[in-house]
């Protein structure tokens, strides 16, 4: 049975076929919602929220080709509730400091994977969800915004500040962790 | 080197999203499909016009029905108003001989006056459309929406087009904005087609301040208006045409 026919015996009530469209898409919608929010419980939530948001709406989606990016745009939402749910308790994290002794390269990467860690974790739910969406998923820009239900130019800001703010932080970790090498 | 002209950024970057777990813990699939038989899917609510497999001639024809249909009806509704001076033409069919449409609502549509039990108000909406009072008064929780029992509903004759409307108390202590801001919030978080906060605009509801935001659910256009009149904050949603209508003549006590 192909994704056209399940999607509308879904939407007409039948479990079995939803069921199956919810084992073939939840682990995309995990992987999108982990990758906004950087936590596996709040993820496996905003994963389990989209999909039963997913069944109770399907018979209001009229372009059932669109299914996936619909879905994605309904984890991204239940990313977006999850995120500000927990602000105020995410506020109290601190940045981890990094050693002053870190190594060039290869440890670069190291590096660079908690400095990305601590900037990603300072940009705004909506864009981690724009960077996430281009940059893991491959979505074009337009493509995007279709999703996420904003304008184009909304996105491509969204999208340019985020990449800009993660850029700038890792540029003032790496020379907080380098000195030397900046100086050479 | 600076890291603006690190044309490895990009590639970085999705390298480390890659690294990223992306396997569902099972448990996941299981809660949801042990939900399912607890939810109810909602009703379509589509609107014929906007369907996009609809060719621009019968689109064109719709809306020249539409132009036809509004005009008698202006005509009607003139007449009524100022009696014999300004006759409707004789051939003018009368309103209630057009085709029930819950997509056009006119002037000339008939219009059934609804009290609600269950929250004191009086609203006209249009006579086609079946009315299915609230059985249980809002907490707060939830959204607005056509299987809910703490909602008016008023469905179209086809079942594609809803209104609801629904009231809520306002806490003691906190003001109409206050009160406004925190639905507004509530709604921009709900899972299901939530409201962006940058979405709403003043308005006013029979001369009350307002806020009004235009949204998609699925596919489908919808309108929600919230208003507080003296305790009770009032929320009325779905179709655009026809929460546009009946925004006009609803009454409070």
């Amino acid at each position: 049975m192909d994704l056209a026919d399940l999607v509308s015996r879904a939407a007409h009530g039948d479990r079995a076929a939803f069921a199956s469209l919810a084992t073939q898409y939840i682990d995309r919608c995990y992987a999108l919602a982990y990758r906004i929010l950087r936590d596996r419980d709040r993820a496996q939530d905003a994963t389990q929220q989209a999909l039963i948001g997913a069944w109770r709406d399907l018979p209001t989606l009229r372009d059932q080709a669109r299914f996936e990016a619909w879905l994605h745009r309904l984890v991204v939402h239940a990313c977006y509730a999850e995120a500000r749910g927990t602000r105020r308790w995410n506020a109290r994290f601190r940045i981890h400091p990094i050693s002053n002794d870190s190594a060039p390269d290869p440890a670069h990467a190291v590096v660079d994977r908690a400095a990305l860690e601590d900037a990603f974790a300072r940009l705004t739910p909506e864009q981690r969800a724009v960077v996430v969406l281009h940059h893991h998923h491959g979505y074009p820009l337009t493509e995007i915004a279709d999703i996420l239900g904003i304008p184009v130019g909304t996105a491509r800001s969204r999208l340019f500040y985020a990449v800009r703010q993660l850029r700038t932080v890792l540029d003032a970790d790496l020379a907080s962790a380098t000195p030397g090498e900046r100086s050479a | 080197m600076t890291r603006f002209d690190d044309p490895q950024f990009d590639p970085r970057l999705a390298d480390w999203l890659e690294g990223d777990p992306s396997t569902a813990p099972d448990q996941a699939l299981e809660i949801v499909l042990a939900s399912l038989p607890s939810i109810k899917q909602r009703r379509a609510t589509r609107v014929p016009w906007r369907n996009r497999d609809m060719t621009n001639t019968l689109r064109l024809g719709l809306a020249a029905a539409v132009v036809v249909a509004a005009t008698l009806g202006g005509l009607y509704f003139l007449s009524s108003r100022t009696g014999p001076s300004v006759a409707a033409p004789e051939t003018s069919p009368p309103p209630q001989s057009a085709p029930p449409s819950a997509a056009q609502p006119s002037a000339a549509a008939n219009r059934t006056t609804f009290t609600s039990a269950q929250y004191g108000y009086s609203v006209e909406y249009p006579t086609p459309y079946a009315a299915v009072p609230a059985t249980e008064p809002w907490t707060g929780s939830g959204q607005i929406g056509p299987e809910e029992p703490f909602v008016d509903r008023f469905f179209a004759p086809n079942s594609t087009t809803f209104v609801g409307i629904s009231a809520l108390p306002r806490p003691e202590g906190t003001t109409d904005e206050a009160f406004e801001m925190q639905y507004m919030q509530h709604v921009s978080e709900r899972g299901g087609c939530p409201i962006p906060m940058d979405a709403w605009s003043d308005a006013t509801v029979r001369d009350t301040p307002a806020k009004r935001a235009e949204f998609e659910c699925g596919g489908s256009q919808g309108v929600e208006l919230i208003w507080v009149a003296g305790d009770t904050g009032y929320v009325i949603s779905g179709d655009p045409a026809v929460v546009d209508l009946m925004a006009e003549t609803i009454a409070v006590e």
